[in-house]
């Protein structure tokens, strides 16, 4: 190989990393096994799957037939849409302010506190949902406590409702809303805000004006994450809800398990696919997806 | 930081923060006290302290099958997605080639696509090619969840790597595969270490795959979890949830110092 001869004079030349002399090596065999495995357990399973959906021992449209005309799963998708919705604004609501409040303390304390965020974001997320039902069930915590102090004489449901699934989401995701933001927020320029101050604008009115629109990228980024994995979560509405909270992946899973539908399944699956296809082709004009993931992990 | 005095908004924007942070992590703690209770109901504060969930978890024939599944499973993940990812890496970071953006996305995509949907697909595919339930069809699933995180943390290494160190190697003589385990694999530990804890947790974590691609018989951690919640209420579930939760953020705060270490390394 030339290489070997070139590669001292190369190095001298090369003097900065970012040099434009790049030499033309050039190593796309080394993407074949990835993209054969990508193309043999993604690409081909999500194929079939939309082939599925239209095929069942000839042309059929029944899956799609069947969602477009039973007002039933227009509810499921319209639920599952309002359920990723609140999830956001909650996750938005509690998460901004408390991003603020640790991006600002000292940097010792932020490191101690923003375990109490990444521990439960590190943490899997059947056993946190557990954790409510440990709290929230009918031999729970809170029930067994107020059974034992005398208050109710019989367990008080507190799974099966729309709070349960929403407390359990918003729990859930809170974190990556949190990290999301904090990881913008602490890249901001505070001397930004002093100038504000300096120049006239009250303290409200430099962070509405000037800090609020700065952390615009993790707003978006926050949201555009934690909205879609709200809507294709399955164990929390599986867990913490009843039959009331039926989410578009539990339908799903429904036609496999049970109803063994399996055209139905694979429309199903084909619709959710579509609905975060279309999410993100809006969220790519406003979410920098490289730097969402750099302040996701 | 200079005294100044606290207005009110501060106190109050105190006071909600820790709040919040108070309720993140309560449900956690909660589920670690309530594995050492003694009682057969959940109480709280626990009566006393106790490891006969322990050692129900630890002498059930179940949870030890599932145990071995899950370590045995997301080793395998580990291992498949590193060979997988860092061929793959070194090819985007280093190679001219074209559609490298539209590979980047497309090895991405796992990730952003509902893992209800990606389990489904797998859960036709694999019925049509009988190989549902074997270990080698769920360490395939893992893999794909994994191998987003493994591809971002190589090319992030492989892109502040510095290639004269390489040049220098194989000019004084080394061979491409001596260059490669003598110069390049020791450079990259802390990343390559990182992407296989990540590739582990990834796997041992995940509960939507293992529910539609395992058996009964061979379930995972969490499908064995999964099936318990749904019967039987007794705290061995809150002792083997302590146990899941402290192998991953045991694993994750290892990424999280060995990434601290290796840039404090650099400079």
């Amino acid at each position: 190989m030339t290489d070997t001869t070139l590669a001292p004079a190369a190095a001298a030349a090369a003097d900065a990393p970012t040099s434009k002399r790049r030499r033309a090596t050039s190593f796309p065999w080394l993407t074949v096994p990835a993209v054969a495995f990508y193309l043999l357990f993604f690409g081909w399973p999500l194929a079939q799957m939309m082939w599925r959906s239209i095929w069942d021992g000839g042309f059929t449209l029944t899956g799609y037939h069947e969602f477009f005309t039973q007002p039933v799963y227009w509810w499921v998708l319209g639920y599952t849409m309002v359920i990723g919705v609140v999830t956001l604004v909650l996750t938005l609501a509690i998460g901004y302010p408390v991003a603020y409040w640790l991006v600002r303390l000292d940097r010792t304390w932020t490191v101690v506190l923003m375990a109490f965020v990444l521990i439960p974001f590190w943490s899997s997320g059947l056993v946190r949902t557990y954790a409510w039902i440990v709290i929230l069930g009918r031999q729970g915590l809170v029930n067994n406590a107020l059974l034992g102090m005398g208050l109710i004489d019989r367990p008080f449901p507190f799974l099966g409702t729309h709070t349960a699934v929403m407390v359990g989401l918003t729990y859930y995701l809170l974190p990556y809303m949190i990290l999301c933001l904090f990881s913008v927020m602490n890249n901001i320029d505070r001397n930004l805000m002093l100038a504000a101050r300096n120049l006239g604008a009250s303290p409200v009115r430099a962070f509405v004006e000037v800090f609020v629109p700065l952390t615009k990228p993790g707003v978006f980024a926050g949201s555009f994450l934690v909205f879609m994995l709200a809507i294709g979560m399955y164990i929390t509405p599986a867990l913490l809800g009843g039959p009331e909270q039926t989410t578009l992946p539990l339908v799903i899973a429904l036609q496999i398990n049970e109803a063994l539908d399996w055209t139905l399944a694979a429309a199903l699956s084909m619709i959710l696919l579509a609905v975060t296809i279309v999410i993100q082709l809006f969220a790519n004009r406003h979410v920098d997806l490289d730097r969402m993931w750099g302040g996701a992990r | 930081m200079t005294t100044r005095s606290l207005s009110a908004g501060e106190i109050v924007l105190t006071a909600f923060s820790v709040m919040v942070l108070a309720v993140l992590i309560a449900p956690i703690v909660i589920i670690v006290l309530v594995s050492f209770s003694p009682s057969e109901v959940m109480e709280f504060p626990p009566s006393g302290f106790s490891l006969r969930w322990y050692e129900k978890y630890f002498s059930d024939q179940l949870w030890m099958t599932a145990t071995h599944v899950s370590v045995l499973v997301a080793t395998l993940t580990a291992l498949l997605s590193l060979v997988l990812g860092f061929m793959v890496s070194v090819a985007l970071v280093r190679g001219r080639f074209p559609g490298k953006n539209l590979l980047r996305i497309f090895l991405m995509s796992p990730l952003i696509i509902p893992k209800i949907i990606i389990a489904v697909g797998l859960y036709f595919l694999y019925v049509r090619m009988r190989i549902l339930g074997t270990t080698f069809s769920l360490v395939a699933a893992h893999t794909l969840i994994a191998m987003p995180y493994v591809v971002m943390i190589l090319s992030a290494a492989l892109y502040g790597f510095d290639r004269r160190l390489e040049w220098a190697a194989r000019s004084l003589g080394a061979s491409p595969l001596r260059t490669l385990r003598y110069v390049t694999f020791p450079m990259l530990r802390p990343a390559i270490m990182s992407a296989a804890l990540f590739a582990f947790i990834a796997s041992f974590d995940d509960i939507i795959l293992s529910l539609f691609l395992t058996k009964l018989s061979a379930p995972t951690l969490p499908r064995q979890i999964w099936v318990n919640v749904q019967q039987i209420i007794d705290p061995t579930i809150a002792a083997v949830s302590t146990l899941m939760t402290f192998i991953s953020v045991f694993g994750l705060w290892l990424v999280a110092l060995i990434q601290k270490m290796s840039t404090r390394a650099a400079r």
